[in-house]
């Protein structure tokens, strides 16, 4: 009985086919700005700095393309992902290691990604949708998952395609 | 010897989303060389997919994907790879890879036979260290579980308490001095903190995070009534099982279901203990409380032997706890009606549960566990400042057979100390406060009534204890080909 479904966190309008912006501050900005629209932040701004304060850490930029800058922060009312493509390239400083696998993913530049899901949470959230984060993890690291995401031709076919993927069985 | 099955736990700090990348790219990879793995993932959900004791021992090898501290314990003896979990992401491949060379190496010097022979016998131990854990699972590994995070505090409240008397018996009671910081770090927060400690951590340690607020709300209350340690032992079940039942059974809408962790379950859990301990386990304890205090005063007319027994048997009885106080209050009570005996053979019974577990520790060696055989080594200094609770540790570990011996030990060491008539006039200090003149009035008598309690205890303990190795050693005989 999974208690946080797909369509609890994500939904078309916060699914950016083509995002505006080339640099990873104002990507992540802009999808900040989409969950606030939805209502599930009440400060994009704010929600935007927990996410970059997180990329100080340790970037979340995983290689093959994707990156999934999270925020915890009071000013998210509930969780919610975002999700964005760039087809030219969203610049975001990766980890210095990049001995890359198989496949066209290697060619890719290891500092320069074309998806991006924007994970928020609250500061005391409960663990329930985390379930659904670590399927699309999991998801993730299958090259035909990324492709169809790179090449859903809607929002409506992108989140179809998340909750076919990441329907949790637990 | 090829790599043909795996296994593998991956973990990250924040545990989102790298460990599941992690785990997912080695199950991909694994598949794409057909090899059998098992990942566990220690994400912020908690452990799943865990692998278990017969799972690690079959294993050819192991990969570490992690960014934290991961327990390796499980695999002692088998080729572990470590890497980060970025390492995982990005090139799985490589390290399973990594793995079978590892395995190769091993695989390919059987003639060299040292450290073939030493990993076989180091993964027979840790097969027959697993089995036995299995063995020991149920209520036994949530005690001992709760023990150990306890030691700690036990230790450093009773040397801090002990310190504070170097400075004199009545040094901690003026303000602002250094005695008196020492006391309030040992006596009231140190020794505040150790019973809801044991209590959160047997909770925890049945029903993983849920447990941890009721055990610790329900172990301070049972300092609270004065039902000491074992008062702390039931609040630690009690919350424990209570808290996975509920996790267990209890399932909400899913509109309400994120409300099960943060409000719920803490709040129903830590009501249902938090009352049990006031008025199931309070109650009755008040009236044991003044009950024996009764008791003892209407003995006090009879044989001093007598009463020394029973005031030994109930200082070791529970430490801290409802029988204990009433001997020492007793005792304390008759200093202002100028009857010190009592006092003398109760101070001398509380130092002997310590001092008796020191002493076995050194005795007996093999029926205790090295945390136990640490413990032992400041049980000493505790057991000498009077500071009984420096035997909670052993007794809360194996109650059955250690509380009937340190028992044994305490009465007959205050039976002695009544039959001897000996007189004390302080009312804490342990040793102390001996060489103080006056204070004492016969001190080679007295320390030969603790010294006997104290081989008395020992021996009885060493005795009734049941070695902790042995059984280790026999299941790797009897599994020689576990790995």
């Amino acid at each position: 009985m999974p208690a946080t479904t797909v369509r609890d966190l994500i939904g078309p309008d916060s699914i950016v086919l083509e995002l505006g912006s080339s640099a990873r501050d104002e990507a992540i900005l802009e999808l900040s700005q989409c969950l606030q629209h939805l209502g599930a932040v009440d400060d994009a701004r704010a929600v935007t700095d927990a996410a970059l304060a997180r990329e100080a850490l340790g970037s979340t930029n995983i290689g093959m393309g994707v990156a999934i800058p999270h925020a915890k922060s009071d000013h998210v009312g509930r969780a919610a992902l975002a999700f964005g493509r760039r087809r030219a390239g969203v610049s975001w400083p990766g980890e210095a290691v990049a001995d890359a696998g198989a496949g066209p993913d290697a060619e890719r530049e290891m500092h320069s990604v074309d998806l991006v899901f924007l994970i928020a949470s609250p500061e005391h959230a409960s663990d329930d949708h985390l379930r659904v984060l670590a399927a699309l993890a999991r998801a993730l690291i299958h090259e035909d998952f990324r492709t169809a995401l790179r090449t859903s031709p809607t929002a409506g076919a992108v989140l179809e395609l998340l909750e076919r993927r990441l329907t949790v069985t637990a | 010897m090829a790599l043909q099955r795996l296994v593998a736990i991956t973990s990250c700090p924040t545990g989102i989303a790298h460990t599941y990348m992690a785990a997912e790219a080695l199950s991909k990879a694994a598949g794409e060389a057909g090899i059998s793995i098992k990942v566990e993932t220690q994400g912020s959900i908690g452990a799943e997919n865990v692998i278990t004791a017969e799972e690690a021992a079959g294993a050819d090898a192991v990969i570490i994907a992690a960014d934290t501290n991961v327990i390796e314990d499980r695999f002692v003896g088998k080729p572990i790879v470590h890497a980060s979990t970025g390492d995982a992401i990005r090139n799985a491949a490589a390290l399973i890879a990594q793995a079978g060379r590892l395995v190769e190496a091993a695989g390919a010097a059987p003639v060299a036979a040292a450290p073939a022979a030493q990993a076989d016998y180091l993964a027979s131990v840790a097969a027959a260290k697993a089995s036995r854990k299995t063995r020991q699972a149920g209520p036994y590994k949530h005690l001992m579980n709760g023990v150990s995070f306890m030691i700690p505090f036990v230790v450093a409240g009773g040397i801090l308490i002990a310190l504070s008397f170097a400075f004199g018996i009545h040094a901690y009671e003026k303000q602002g001095t250094l005695a008196a910081a020492l006391f309030q770090i040992g006596a009231q927060n140190a020794f505040a903190l150790f019973v809801p400690i044991l209590a959160g951590y047997i909770a925890y340690s049945i029903a993983d995070r849920p447990g941890l607020a009721p055990g610790m709300i329900g172990g301070l209350l049972a300092t609270q009534v004065g039902a000491g340690f074992l008062g702390g032992i039931i609040a630690g079940f009690v919350g424990g099982y209570l808290a996975l039942w509920m996790v267990r059974t209890i399932h909400l809408p899913r509109s309400l279901q994120g409300l099960m962790p943060v409000l719920i379950v803490p709040l129903v859990t830590s009501l249902v203990v938090g009352l049990v301990m006031i008025y199931v386990v309070g109650e009755p304890v008040k009236a044991i409380n003044t009950g024996l205090t009764d008791y003892l005063k209407g003995m006090s007319g009879g044989s001093a032997i007598v009463l020394g027994l029973v005031m030994g048997l109930m200082m070791a009885f529970d430490m801290g706890g409802p029988v204990n106080k009433a001997a020492y209050t007793f005792a304390v009570g008759l200093l202002a009606s100028n009857v010190y005996t009592p006092m003398a053979a109760v101070m001398a019974a509380g130092m002997t549960p310590p001092l008796g577990l020191a002493l076995a520790t050194r005795l007996a060696p093999r029926k205790f566990t090295s945390e136990e055989k640490e413990a032992g080594e400041t049980a000493w200094v505790l057991g000498l400042a009077f500071i009984t609770e420096g035997a909670i540790p052993f007794a809360a570990a194996d109650p059955f057979r250690v509380i009937p011996s340190i028992m044994t030990g305490s009465a007959i060491t205050a039976a002695m100390s009544m039959a001897f008539g000996i007189q004390l006039r302080a009312p804490h200090g342990g040793v102390f406060v001996l060489p103080i003149p006056n204070v004492i009035t016969d001190l080679p008598l007295y320390v030969l009534t603790i010294v006997v309690g104290t081989v008395v205890t020992a021996a009885v303990v060493s005795l009734l204890k049941r070695p902790v190795q042995e059984p280790e050693a026999t299941v790797a005989l009897a599994e020689p080909s576990a790995a």
